[in-house]
């Protein structure tokens, strides 16, 4: 299992758009993806619980992935969420 | 019966009854297996319906706005939904709708008590996929699809997030319970072009049954001998025949015998309608309704979404000119993001003009697009609900304000005629002081007559006193139409009356200078300008007229 904090850059925070991205992403992975925010877990593949979150931006997150392909899917979605989805 | 005519012409088709949203209730179910199955089926043709708006949207407006249409389809196939769903169905032999609804209430409440605004406002989106699950499951035919031939569409009323995605290509006319003259339903009649009445209270109509929809005698007939239903179908070939004959005038310019130059325009409301303004000969745009940009989303456009639609739009124009209306929302407008206060008066109220002057980074965002979409084209910009010149002129500061800023950012912008709707009467009256500092003028009819006439014109027990023909009104515009000539201010007008074949020789005789109206409608209306000389018509004898059905009866004896 990998753990480490992510923090939201996104100005709007995670909105529609942005927590299908990660959706996506986190779901094309083997392992298990889980966002972990003031005691709340979320499943990432998940884009109900994603948006559940209200995650906001300089929100931190402990991203947690478990699995075969885990560290691929950390560095993956870290850097998905690091440089804010793309969104200007 | 009751009813009022929006949009002559006769229709013969299947009625396809609309139902608004209910709540299901608590509806128990012995099929267990046939909940899931409908469940499954009901789920894959909402998948399948929100796919065609994917793509939809992403041709008429763009990728990042399909993208959050994606985003309910992502929910719908949320893995952790289903499991909820299934787990309600066999624990409490729950109906599928009902679980539908509950599980989707419950998750709609989830949203509504996050902290973010934004959050709150995806509670909409789930409503909508609710909506629209549910109603696949009650009534899976109740969407338009292409094995429709020939539908009537039957409801209480008409909502424009109800048609946003409706295939209308089969719609022969509309029929309905409520509304009024200038209701969605009008709009949306006049524009397609197809028969439609309103206002006729609930009808014993089925599902189903062949009807024939008299618009042109304001009639529906669901009990006809074979003989009746020949007539009619002879009829409406005459009527394809004659919209066939009119499409001679597409290509000239409204000018009268006498060489009296009147533009005729339409009112558009976004991208899709800039087709429709080329085909039926328009020579411009007298009316961009801008709100329809706000509309059936659950948060603001930002500029540069508004830029790229207004851009496309001017563009489509291809050098035809274009009258952009800024935001005028409030009153009939449902835009929940806004968190507009319910008002007791909201056509006297909090809207348009009023709320851009008091939410200036919000209006600033509109003019920005605007002005960044007007290197692309022939544009103008107006405001809606002007009554003072001091709003005017704050207005007209926040534009140049606006204008600088961009020049700051390396635009330059060459001068843009900046004008009003007039549709208060105040500024009706006072059209010769407004003349000082406006570039045009646009008449508004509709709310023009409302206010004049302290008329609610969405409200069928006073249908009968919202006229424009009323003497006070024709003073009015007659006036505006008048301080223009004198002062040199360009006059068009935008409201109903614009496409109006008994108001147009009246409005041409007098000098006007541009007519505005639904695509519809501008075929007939080049074909009276064309075919008339413009002498003009004294006002001082209608004034002395009792009311305005005494001026409709002189006027049909008068020949122009």
């Amino acid at each position: 299992m990998i753990q480490g904090k992510v923090v939201i850059v996104n100005e709007t925070g995670l909105h529609a758009r942005p927590a299908s991205e990660l959706v996506k992403i986190a779901s094309s992975f083997v392992a298990s993806v889980k966002v972990l925010v003031e005691g709340r877990e979320a499943d990432a593949k998940s884009i109900i619980n994603i948006l559940s979150l209200g995650l906001r931006q300089s929100d931190e997150i402990t991203l947690q992935t478990d699995g075969i392909d885990e560290q691929d899917a950390f560095n993956t979605v870290k850097a998905l969420i690091e440089s804010g989805f793309g969104d200007e | 019966m009751k009813g009022q005519v929006v949009s002559k012409g006769i229709a013969i088709g299947t009625v396809k009854r609309i139902e608004a949203y209910k709540p299901v209730g608590l509806i128990k179910t012995q099929d267990i297996n046939g909940a899931l199955e409908l469940l499954e089926a009901s789920k894959e043709r909402t998948s399948n319906e929100l796919k065609a708006l994917v793509e939809k949207t992403r041709a008429n407006v763009g990728d990042k706005e399909a993208q959050i249409f994606e985003a309910h389809l992502m929910i719908l196939d949320d893995p952790t939904l289903q499991p909820s769903i299934e787990a309600v169905i066999k624990n409490d032999a729950f109906s599928a709708e009902t679980v539908v609804e509950k599980v989707l209430s419950n998750m709609e409440e989830m949203f509504k008590n996050l902290e973010s605004d934004y959050m709150k406002e995806r509670a909409l989106d789930i409503f909508d996929i609710k909506k629209r699950w549910v109603k696949n499951i009650l009534r899976p035919d109740s969407i338009l699809t292409e094995s429709d031939q020939a539908v009537i569409l039957y409801a209480e009323e008409l909502t424009p997030s109800d048609t946003l995605d409706m295939d209308l290509s089969t719609v022969q006319g509309l029929l309905m319970e409520k509304g009024g003259v200038t209701s969605h339903t009008a709009i949306l009649a006049q524009s397609m072009d197809i028969p439609a009445m309103v206002g006729c209270g609930p009808l014993d109509l089925d599902h189903g049954q062949l009807i024939i929809l008299d618009a042109n005698d304001g009639t529906v007939l669901s009990n006809y001998s074979e003989d009746t239903l020949s007539k009619y179908q002879v009829k409406r070939e005459q009527e394809l025949e004659e919209k066939e004959a009119l499409k001679l005038y597409k290509e000239c310019m409204g000018k009268t015998l006498d060489g009296k130059r009147v533009e005729i325009a339409a009112n558009i409301a976004g991208l899709k309608d800039i087709e429709s303004v080329h085909a039926n000969g328009g020579e411009g745009v007298g009316l961009f309704r801008t709100e329809f940009v706000y509309m059936n989303r659950n948060t603001p456009p930002s500029e540069d979404e508004q830029y790229s639609i207004y851009k496309k739009i001017v563009v489509g124009l291809d050098g035809k000119p274009i009258i952009f209306r800024t935001m005028d929302i409030g009153g009939d407008k449902e835009v929940p993001y806004l968190n507009m206060p319910l008002e007791p008066n909201p056509f006297l109220g909090y809207r348009a003009i009023r709320y851009c002057l008091d939410e200036v980074a919000f209006f600033k965002t509109q003019i920005r697009a605007i002005l960044r979409a007007s290197i692309y084209g022939n544009l103008k910009i107006m405001f809606p609900m002007i009554g003072s010149i001091k709003q005017f002129l704050e207005a007209k500061e926040i534009v140049q304000a606006c204008r600088d800023d961009l020049k700051a950012e390396g635009l330059d912008l060459k001068e843009i005629p900046i004008g009003i709707m007039i549709e208060i009467p105040s500024a009706a009256i006072l059209a010769e002081q407004f003349a000082k500092y406006v570039d045009f003028f646009s008449i508004g009819t509709n709310d023009l007559t409302q206010y004049t006439l302290a008329v609610d014109r969405q409200n069928e027990a006073v249908g009968d006193l919202y006229d424009y023909f009323d003497p006070a009104v024709l003073s009015l515009i007659h006036h505006v139409i008048k301080v223009g000539k004198k002062t040199g201010t360009w006059v068009g007008m935008c409201g109903s009356a614009a496409g109006d074949p008994m108001m147009i020789p009246l409005l041409v005789s007098w000098g006007i200078d541009e007519l505005s109206m639904s695509t519809s409608q501008i075929l007939a209306a080049k074909k009276i300008v064309c075919n008339m000389t413009a002498n003009e018509v004294k006002i001082d004898d209608f004034l002395l007229c009792h009311d305005a059905k005494y001026i409709r009866r002189r006027l049909k004896k008068m020949d122009f």
